[in-house]
Parts: structure tokens; C-alpha cells; sequence
């Protein structure tokens, strides 16, 4: 057929052949491009997910020795009704201990949360700020699980020598 | 004798129809030269021996023996006697014998339009013969170079008498039937009308085609001789002679020229093919290798996924196990950070991820070192720390506020 052509419709010819071999290099390449740039993007995206994978399995001693520490140390909730009460009496008692005036304890009501059970009281305490701060500080000892949810220290307006605090304590039992 | 010719395929006329040798040495026998073309091998050279029925042949006597000035006297001659004019035919000659001042010579013309319109089925198929002989002259090639020889052969349903001396074609009369006596009857007058022509009738040699073998006997009895059988499929050696048309050496080349841009499309498109291929092979590999750190990554997730959990208990159940967080410990932090004891705290709130400071100083340039000390505390860089600026108080005291908070 290319035979039978003359020089202008053979020139026309390979201009056309041309451009189609241009489309089809440059289509090709697009989808080469993109597919490049999808499958090494997916490449160093896998890679740094299984390096962090890999980083956070050499930690796993840390983590079992965590759980076992969360199974033998975070009290369970054996009596959920009881348990505010004897949170508001070992509260007490370290009050006492450090010369801190309690007023106007309320027994919260146990809530359930997916990594605890917590158990809260809410007061409010009048004493010496040294006092009240080794208040705090015994009270929320480590291995305690004691938490102050929410704590407020103010200068007393009536005497510059006392310090009033109102106190949301919580204890965070194991999960069921 | 010339040498055979063995690299290029050689198209010739048959008994009936034509013969192909190819370059292997295999001979078939076809009816036409579009079948012939059918049976060369692609690309395959070929060399094409005519009939005599296809070209003009003319014994001379000149008087020369210079090959140019033969040439143009072969020219002027021809002109005188071919019914076109000599730039439409093909000429060459052959000398048979030269004397001191002259030499006796055969010419062979061959017309363009006919040798065009014989080879058409050839040259559609990208065939153009690079030789073209007359096959009579192959024949006589083969004869022995001593003496003369009487050769008949048939061709396509004629017979060929030919005279060759010393090897070369003297004569040559086509008969147009093959019938043994026919041929024997008419054989007298041919070989009367050569002689008349100058052309020697001694012969010292009589050969025949095995498809003539009809007339063995009867040719054996008239001329007295024992009669030699050749065969069509024996290969015959190549004559001098050359009848290409100079327009077939142009077209050959164009031919060479396409077929030669040709093979180099095709290595380019080869090339481009293997490049696109490798471009995929090589997605085809990275895909492989994401389908390999996603097997990996499945096998290692239950491991993470414990971890990952405990990691998120952790995180949850730090303000009850971290020190850090700890409401006496921040109370601690901020306290060791005051610039002096000018600097006093009067409200302090707590919850586990913030916090906030009320503080009553004599001048602002506390309020900044406080600031900047507790920015720069390591135990409380994990809080944002921020304030607004003091208020100035009556007594020239200042008043202001710092917040911390841990990011969500």
C-alpha cells in the first residue's frame, strides 16, 4: 500500500504515523508515570508502617511487664457500693494525718470507663498550704491509682494564712 | 565454464511453465510466475533466465575487437534492425570467436514493456530480479568448449534448437511444437538456414533435454552422432550476459533502501516494545514488592495490635502511674520555677491535662522569667505554655495568669 503512495501522501504518511506513535508514547508514559508514582509512594508509605511495626515489637518485654503491672498492682472493684465511702475515709484520715479540714464531702456514683472503673469524691479542705500540699502528696502516692480529676487552691479572702481547695479525687479500679 | 550460480534463487523457463531453483539447490517445477514468487524465499535474490521466445537475438560479424567499440557498433546495428527504438530494450552481447580485425559476436535485446509486464507477478512481491540472462545461453555454458554443439530442449510447449561453439551461443530457432517428428522433419531447414547464416553445422557434440528424449533416436540416426541427455534440474552455469533494465537497478535500490528502513523500524519498534514491556515489568516488580510488606505487614499487625492497646492503656492511665502528672508534681515544678518568693501564688487549678496559675508579683520582668523558666522546664515540656499579659494592680504590683495545657 505505502508502495502505491506518492512522496506527499507518504510524507503525510509518517507525519501522521508520527504523531500516533508520539500519543501512544506519551500515553503510555503517563500511565507508567503515574502508576510509578502510586506503587512508590504505597512502597516507602508500607515500608515506614513495618519499620514502625518492627521498632514497636522490639518493645514488647516493656509492654507484657506494663500489663502484668496493670494485672497484679490496679485494684479490682469488689464492692462498687462501698468503695466511695472507703475512699472518703482514707481521705480522711490522710486529712487528719496533716492537720487539712475537710468540708462538704459527696460520694460520686462509679462510672465505667473501656481502661478502669472510677470511683470519686468531691470535698473541699481549709488548711496551711504546706499542709495541704503533703495532703496531696500522700494522697496521691504511686500505686495509689488516686487521681485528682479536678483541684482548686485559692488563697483564703479571710485569712491570708489559710489556703481553701476544692477537690475532685478519683480511684481508678481495674476494668471489669 | 562459468561458475553456477548458488547464492541467488535462479527463475527459468520449464517444458511447460517455468522451474525455480532455490539457493539450496531444491528445483520445482510451477505454471506461472506468481507462483513462482509464492516459492522464493523472502528476500531472496533472484536471478531470472528468459525464454527465447522473450528476447531478440542477432549473430554479428564486426570489425573490431575491442569490447567498447563493439558495443557502440551493437548499437547502431540494432537500431537498424529492432522494431523499437534501443533505449526501450535491454541489449548485451556475447563474442563467439574474434579473428585479427573483426569478431563474430550474438547479441541479446530484450524489450523494457515486455520484460516489465513478464516479471509483474515477480516484482509485486518485492522480487526484482537482479540478473536477467536468456536460458539458451545458460545451456550453452554448459556445453563443451571444444567444438560445436547441437543442443534442443523444450520450452513451454516449443522446442529450442540451439548451435553453441566453444560454450557459447551461436544460434538459436525455436519450433513451435514439441512432437518428435515434427521436430526431426524441421530440423533439416533450421540447421540449412544456420549454415546459411554462417553458423557451423559440423557438430562435434549433440545434446537433449531428458523432456525431448522422443527424438533421441531419431536425432542419433539423421546426424550420425551419439545423442547426450541433460537435465532442467542440473545447475546450469551463468552466462556473461546481463539484461537488467536500468530502471529494475533503481527500483532494486529503493527496494534495498525500504527494505533496509524497514528492518530498522522494525528493530526500533523491537527496542520500544522491550522498553515498554521493561517499564511494566518493572511496575509488575514493585507491585510485587508492596504485595510482599503487606503479607509482612498482616503477619506482624497482631503482634503491634497488643502493644498497641497497652501502649493506648498507658496513655490513658497516665495521670494515675506518671509522676509527671501528678497534681503535686506540677504544683512542685512551678513552684522551683518562681523567679524569687516575690512571686506569689494565689489560685492554682488542676485537672490531668491542664492546668492554670494565678500569681501576684512586684514587677512585669517576673512575670517573663517566669514565663520563659517554665518553657524551658524539660518536666513540663510535654504542656503548652502560655499567659496573658499582667495586670498592672494599685500598689504597682502586677497580676497575671499561666496556662498549661497538653496537646490533644
Amino acid at each position: 500500500m505505502i508502495q502505491q503512495m506518492n512522496a506527499r501522501e507518504k510524507m503525510l504518511a509518517t507525519i501522521v504515523g508520527g504523531m500516533l506513535v508520539a500519543l501512544i508514547t506519551y500515553l503510555l508514559f503517563s500511565t507508567f508515570q503515574k502508576h510509578l508514582t502510586k506503587l512508590k509512594n504505597q512502597l516507602s508509605d508500607r515500608q515506614t508502617e513495618l519499620t514502625a511495626m518492627q521498632t514497636l515489637s522490639t518493645e514488647r518485654e516493656v509492654w507484657l511487664k506494663r500489663d502484668e503491672f496493670f494485672k497484679g498492682q490496679q485494684p479490682p472493684l469488689v464492692n462498687p457500693g462501698g468503695a466511695g465511702v472507703a475512699l472518703l475515709e482514707e481521705t480522711k484520715e490522710i486529712a487528719q494525718k496533716h492537720n487539712v479540714m475537710i468540708e462538704n464531702p459527696v460520694i460520686g456514683t462509679p462510672e465505667t470507663r473501656p481502661n478502669y472503673q472510677a470511683v470519686s469524691v468531691t470535698l473541699q479542705t481549709k488548711g496551711e498550704w504546706t499542709n495541704i500540699v503533703d495532703f496531696i502528696y500522700e494522697l496521691q502516692s504511686p500505686n495509689s491509682f488516686i487521681v485528682f480529676e479536678s483541684a482548686k487552691l485559692e488563697l483564703d479572702a479571710s485569712d491570708k494564712t489559710q489556703f481553701r481547695g476544692n477537690f475532685r479525687l478519683s480511684k481508678w479500679f481495674a476494668p471489669k | 565454464m562459468k561458475k553456477t550460480g548458488t547464492s541467488a534463487a535462479l527463475v527459468y523457463p520449464g517444458a511447460s511453465g517455468w522451474r525455480v531453483r532455490l539457493p539450496t539447490g531444491q528445483t520445482t517445477s510451477v505454471q506461472a510466475l506468481d507462483e513462482a514468487a509464492a516459492a522464493l524465499p523472502a528476500g531472496a535474490p533472484v536471478h531470472l533466465a528468459l525464454p527465447c521466445n522473450a528476447a531478440v537475438l542477432e549473430r554479428m560479424t564486426l570489425p573490431s575487437t575491442s569490447r567498447d567499440e563493439l558495443s557502440g557498433m551493437v548499437t547502431l546495428q540494432l537500431e537498424k534492425t529492432l522494431p523499437y527504438g534501443v533505449d526501450e530494450v535491454s541489449t548485451d552481447f556475447d563474442v563467439i570467436k574474434q579473428g585479427e580485425n573483426e569478431s563474430t559476436l550474438i547479441s541479446v535485446a530484450a524489450n523494457h514493456a515486455q520484460l516489465d509486464q513478464l516479471c509483474e507477478p515477480l516484482k509485486s512481491k518485492a522480487f526484482v530480479p537482479e540478473k536477467v540472462t536468456l536460458y539458451a545461453q545458460h545451456v550453452a555454458a554448459s556445453c563443451s568448449p571444444d567444438g560445436t554443439t547441437l543442443c534442443i530442449w523444450p520450452e513451454d510447449g516449443q522446442t529450442i534448437v540451439a548451435i553453441c561453439e566453444q560454450g557459447k551461443l551461436g544460434y538459436a530457432q525455436i519450433l513451435p511444437t514439441t512432437d518428435p517428428v515434427e521436430v526431426t522433419t524441421e530440423l533439416s531447414g533450421v540447421l540449412l538456414r544456420a549454415e546459411m547464416e554462417g553458423v557451423p553445422t559440423d557438430f562435434a557434440h549433440v545434446q537433449i533435454e531428458q523432456g525431448s528424449g522422443g527424438i533421441r533416436d531419431r536425432l542419433s540416426e539423421l546426424l550420425g552422432k551419439p545423442v547426450e541427455v541433460f537435465s532442467f534440474d542440473t545447475p546450469l552455469p551463468e552466462p556473461p550476459t546481463n539484461l537488467v533494465p536500468s530502471t529494475w537497478l533503481v527500483e532494486m535500490r529503493r527496494l534495498e533502501s525500504t527494505g533496509r528502513l524497514k528492518s530498522r523500524l522494525q528493530l526500533a519498534a523491537i527496542l520500544y516494545l522491550l522498553l515498554v514491556a521493561g517499564a511494566f515489568l518493572y511496575l509488575a516488580w514493585l507491585k510485587s514488592r508492596v504485595q510482599k510488606l503487606d503479607a509482612k505487614i498482616a503477619e506482624t499487625r497482631p503482634l503491634v495490635e497488643f502493644q498497641t492497646s497497652r501502649q493506648s492503656k498507658w496513655q490513658d492511665m497516665a495521670p494515675a502511674l506518671e509522676p509527671s502528672r501528678y497534681t503535686v508534681e506540677i504544683l512542685d515544678l512551678l513552684f522551683k520555677n518562681r523567679p524569687n518568693s516575690e512571686v506569689k501564688f494565689t489560685v492554682f487549678e488542676f485537672r490531668p491535662r491542664d492546668f492554670k496559675v494565678e500569681v501576684e508579683a512586684t514587677n512585669a520582668g517576673l512575670w517573663s522569667e517566669f514565663l520563659d523558666r517554665l518553657r524551658k522546664e524539660p518536666a513540663l515540656s510535654a504542656f503548652k505554655i502560655d499567659s496573658q499579659p499582667p495586670k498592672i494592680l494599685a500598689d504597682n504590683k502586677v497580676q497575671f495568669s499561666v496556662f498549661g495545657a497538653l496537646p490533644k
